[in-house]
C-alpha cells in the first residue's frame, strides 16, 4: 500500500505540512509531448493537509511555474467571502516516498508566505489518514 | 474573472437543454463549442486535451444550482 510518514518538531503549533512537488497532469503531460512542447519540471512546495478545505488548492505561483490552463471554474467560500470564481486545473501531487496523486486543484491565494498548496478532502477521500498528535507524526496511506 | 468567460456563457445559454438530457454528467465546452458530455470530470478533460491541445477549455457538472466549495479554516487569502 503506497504511504508516507512525517514526523514534524511540533505538530500541533506547524500543522500537517509536507513538502511535496506538483507536476501537470497526465492529460495535460500528454497533449504537450503530442504538440512537440516541453513538458514543465515538477515545482516543489509546501503544502499543508486541511482537512476543513474540500478541494485542493495551488497557489498563482505554481500555476503559472506549471503553465496550467484552466479546465474550470469552481466557487469558493471561505470564512471571509462567498461564491469566489476559481480557476481549476489538472494537476499530480507527488508526495514523499513516491505516492503519486492524480487531482483537481483550484488557484487560490495563501495567506502568507510559508504554504503553496493546501491537501483537501478531494484527496483524503482516496486514502487513510492517521494524525498521531504526542508523537508529532502523522501518515497517509492510499 | 475573465477565464473561460465564452465558456461559460456558453454553458448558461445551453443549461436547460442539458439539465434536460444529462443532468448530473459532465459537458466539456471550447468557447461556443459543447465538444461533448461524459460520465465523470476526468474523461471529460482527457476528451478535451485530445481534442483542443494544451489550452483553456471548461468541463462542468450539469447541475440546476452550482454549490460552493467551502473552506472552514483561514488559509485562503480570498
Amino acid at each position: 500500500m503506497p504511504s508516507f510518514a512525517v514526523q514534524l518538531p511540533n505538530l500541533q503549533a506547524l500543522g500537517p505540512l509536507v513538502d511535496i512537488r506538483v507536476l501537470v497532469g497526465t492529460p495535460v503531460e500528454q497533449a504537450l509531448q503530442k504538440a512537440g512542447t516541453p513538458v514543465p519540471p515538477p515545482v516543489a512546495v509546501k503544502a499543508m493537509i486541511d482537512t476543513g478545505a474540500s478541494g485542493s488548492v495551488i497557489d498563482p505561483n505554481t500555476a503559472k511555474q506549471l503553465g496550467l490552463q484552466p479546465v474550470g471554474i469552481v466557487y469558493i467560500s471561505t470564512p471571509s467571502s462567498v461564491n469566489v470564481p476559481c480557476p481549476q486545473y489538472v494537476v499530480r501531487l507527488l508526495f514523499p516516498n513516491n505516492v503519486i496523486i492524480e487531482a483537481f486543484a483550484i488557484e487560490a491565494p495563501m495567506q502568507g508566505q510559508q504554504i503553496q498548496c493546501l491537501i483537501g478532502r478531494d484527496v483524503l477521500a482516496l486514502g487513510v489518514l492517521v494524525y498521531t498528535g504526542y508523537m508529532n507524526q502523522f501518515s497517509f496511506s492510499l | 474573472m475573465n477565464r473561460l468567460a465564452t465558456e461559460l456563457k456558453t454553458f448558461g445559454t445551453n443549461l436547460p437543454v442539458l439539465l434536460g438530457a444529462s443532468e448530473g454528467k459532465f459537458v466539456l465546452i471550447r468557447e461556443e463549442e459543447i465538444a461533448g458530455v461524459f460520465d465523470n470530470q476526468m474523461d471529460a478533460v482527457s476528451a478535451g486535451y485530445g481534442k483542443f491541445g494544451n489550452v483553456p477549455f471548461l468541463v462542468k457538472q450539469i447541475l440546476k444550482v452550482d454549490m460552493p466549495i467551502s473552506f472552514v479554516s483561514n488559509l485562503l487569502a480570498v
